[in-house]
């Protein structure tokens, strides 16, 4: 990997080709999870990689993984912000300082342990991330999906430590607790 | 650090993450290893996570890795005339489906007068000629004292001709009153265009596609 990225930073096209197509896929998959699927995350992930082959030269960071995110991540949310400004998409509620609501489950659900392996539960899932404000649910993707450090994540959405922390956490009560309001009674059963 | 009520919940998933720092970490274990309520949440907040951690990837449609080096040159002219040809050929589409649908009304017979007054000047001088034309072979065909059997049957001022006239399908008057009924139609029929039309367009959206996956 790093050889590759040396011979792409010398400009071989094969090395850059290859390191692309080794992030494709978590790229899209990121950048569906924060736009919707579709043509515009395609065309954000597409548009991300042309525009690290042009600016290549500039990389100097440790991991090339967390700076292709941090390219598509802000191409994505440049889209989003555009669709507000239309008001294409409704404006995210400012975070609210407090601590996030813990909803509490209804006796006689299924353990939300028992639930990881089951298809039901990722279409519940994927459902509860598209109630999360947009920052968190990067973030909480950045990290769970991607496995990103918070040091990384901080990084790649600029952003302070502690609000990493924050958005994580506030995206992980949001999914348990859309999760919780479906009937299942959480780990606390 | 927190007292045992003071419940460290915004730190819960950064402890679960492993992303405290030494003494945060420690004062974290300690509230946990008295606090059931923390413990639970920390609980909900790992299953969460896995559940999270498990989603199946989202698969794009095509390839999105970018194709490196220099486009064709002849690609950008390709898409300017695609665009182009497109758009002519929509506009000719239309513009034929509009004067074949307008030479159609009553029946697909339309009065030279009728030509005319909608602008269609040169059907209507076809129209016109091909009624001089048949004048003149009704005044020959009329100079013999007996007139042809096949005519009896008929009306004594009507005849009928066709003409060679490219655009025009069989041209049928009355010589008595001057009045021309004439078919016309405007080219090939629209869907050629509207098929040229198409083929253009895919020409150009093929060669913008390509564009935009080259460096």
């Amino acid at each position: 990997m790093r050889d590759d990225i040396d011979r792409a930073r010398r400009g071989d096209a094969g090395a850059f080709d290859s390191l692309a197509r080794a992030h494709e896929r978590a790229l899209y998959s990121h950048v569906a999870r924060i736009l919707g699927p579709g043509p515009d995350a395609e065309d954000v992930v597409q548009d991300a990689l042309v525009s690290a082959w042009r600016s290549l030269a500039s990389f100097e960071g440790t991991s090339f993984k967390a700076w292709l995110f941090r390219i598509a991540r802000n191409r994505a949310i440049d889209v989003i912000r555009a669709q507000k400004r239309r008001g294409e998409l409704p404006l995210d509620p400012p975070e609210d300082p407090d601590e996030p609501g813990w909803a509490e489950p209804a006796a006689g659900g299924p353990e939300l342990i028992d639930m990881v392996a089951g298809a039901e539960a990722f279409a519940a899932v994927e459902a509860a991330l598209v109630l999360v404000p947009v920052e968190q649910r990067d973030a909480l993707l950045l990290r769970d999906v991607e496995g990103f450090s918070y040091e990384e994540i901080a990084s790649i959405t600029v952003a302070e430590i502690g609000t990493v922390k924050s958005r994580i956490h506030r995206a992980r009560v949001t999914v348990r607790n859309e999760l919780v309001r479906k009937g299942w009674k959480g780990s606390a059963g | 650090m927190s007292g045992m009520n003071d419940h460290p919940e915004l730190q819960l998933s950064a402890y679960l993450d492993e992303a405290l720092s030494p003494a945060e970490r420690a004062a974290v274990t300690a509230h946990l290893d008295g606090c059931s309520f923390c413990r639970a949440h920390l609980a909900d907040l790992r299953a969460t996570s896995r559940l999270v951690a498990a989603l199946p990837a989202l698969l794009p449609t095509r390839s999105l890795v970018p194709r490196l080096g220099r486009a064709p040159v002849w690609l950008r002219p390709v898409r300017l005339l695609g665009a182009m040809g497109s758009g002519l050929f929509a506009f000719l589409f239309i513009a034929s489906a509009v004067i074949n649908s307008g030479s159609n009304l009553g029946g697909g017979e339309t009065t030279a007068e009728q030509l005319a007054e909608k602008g269609q000047f040169g059907a209507a001088v076809n129209a016109l000629a091909s009624d001089a034309a048949a004048q003149k072979d009704a005044a020959r065909s009329a100079a013999p004292a007996v007139p042809a059997p096949a005519a009896a049957g008929q009306a004594p001022t009507r005849s009928s001709i066709t003409t060679s006239a490219p655009s025009v399908i069989g041209v049928s008057q009355s010589t008595g009153s001057g009045i021309v009924y004439y078919r016309g139609t405007f080219g090939p029929p629209p869907v050629v265009f509207l098929g040229f039309a198409a083929f253009f367009a895919i020409a150009a959206i093929v060669a913008h596609r390509r564009l935009r996956r080259s460096h």
